[in-house]
């Protein structure tokens, strides 16, 4: 097997693995909103209005990034990456200040009811890290093969 | 992240694409707003503990309960870990967490007789865990009467 088929699975697996994630994280939020919206008033963050707007769009754009992940062309795959990255760095930003301020809630992030604890931070990093290690190799690999 | 070689040109390609995700995710996210049978209303996530919720249960001070004659008698739930409840709790309070909840709750409904109320509680004024316990009571017992102590635990402490 080739580097560049090599690099070719990795960055497959990666995309599909990312967006897998994006939709198990999605679903709890698309069946219970309103569970959901509370879930995001807990971390007082946002505005009444802005809590109602997340709770309500958030788990689609998820989705939506999930499917482009999964079926669009590497060009324009490019802005579900863009949006990958910058929905993993909310929910670190967002994890890692409620456990800060020391509160009492619960994540919210995958459908759970655990209070956030300090291993929900240090996953919050992983996946943003690897969601930035996927969209660099999916890209890099986009890039081979159009030079081949 | 320049992966195409040329400073921002990722970018810049990435966010019409993005753009688009967005707008195209508007849609059910209306959708869901209209039709969704659990739809928060327009009024809901104002703060942890007061949400618009249908089923939300209303907040009391320690001062309103202990005013009211009919909370003498209410059963106190206690939703914080076991090890705060283990260093002190709301006497015959009994504890409640989501995450125990199929284990913990034949004890509570061991002590709940249902014309007596229930108030909730956990740490303070920034948790919320008193909220969704009660909310979750409220939904599956069908019952009007349970309501959060405002505060929590460090409102109850003189």
């Amino acid at each position: 097997m080739n580097k560049a088929r090599l690099v070719f699975l990795a960055a497959t697996s990666g995309r599909v693995l990312i967006a897998s994630l994006l939709v198990i994280a999605a679903t709890p939020k698309l069946l219970d909103p309103a569970s959901f919206a509370l879930s995001v008033a807990n971390y007082r963050l946002t505005s009444p209005l802005g809590n109602y707007v997340i709770a309500l769009w958030l788990p689609w754009v998820e989705c939506a990034v999930a499917l482009a992940l999964l079926v669009s062309p590497p060009m324009a795959r490019r802005g579900a990456w863009l949006l990958g990255i910058g929905l993993s760095g909310v929910f670190l930003i967002a994890v890692a200040t409620a456990w800060a301020r020391g509160l009492d809630i619960a994540c919210g992030c995958f459908g759970g009811v655990e209070k956030i604890s300090l291993g929900d931070v240090l996953l919050r990093f992983a996946l943003l890290a690897g969601t930035i290690g996927a969209a660099w190799s999916d890209q890099a690999s986009a890039r081979t093969s159009a030079r081949a | 992240m320049h992966v195409s070689g040329k400073p921002d040109s990722w970018f810049a390609t990435a966010l019409r694409p993005a753009a688009l995700l967005l707008a195209l995710a508007l849609l059910p996210a209306l959708a869901t707003a209209l039709w969704h049978p659990k739809r928060p209303p327009p009024q809901a996530a104002q703060t942890a503990n007061s949400v618009g919720h249908p089923n939300q249960s209303p907040q009391l001070t320690l001062a309103e309960i202990r005013q009211e004659p009919r909370f003498s008698q209410a059963l106190w739930i206690d939703a914080r870990p076991p090890e705060a409840y283990a260093l002190g709790h709301v006497p015959g309070a009994v504890r409640l967490s989501e995450a125990e909840w199929e284990t913990s709750l034949p004890s509570v409904l061991d002590r709940w007789q249902p014309e007596i109320p229930i108030i909730v509680y956990c740490s303070s004024t920034q948790c919320g865990t008193a909220q969704s316990v009660a909310d979750r009571l409220r939904r599956e017992l069908g019952y009007d009467h349970v309501y959060v102590l405002h505060g929590g635990w460090e409102a109850w402490l003189p």
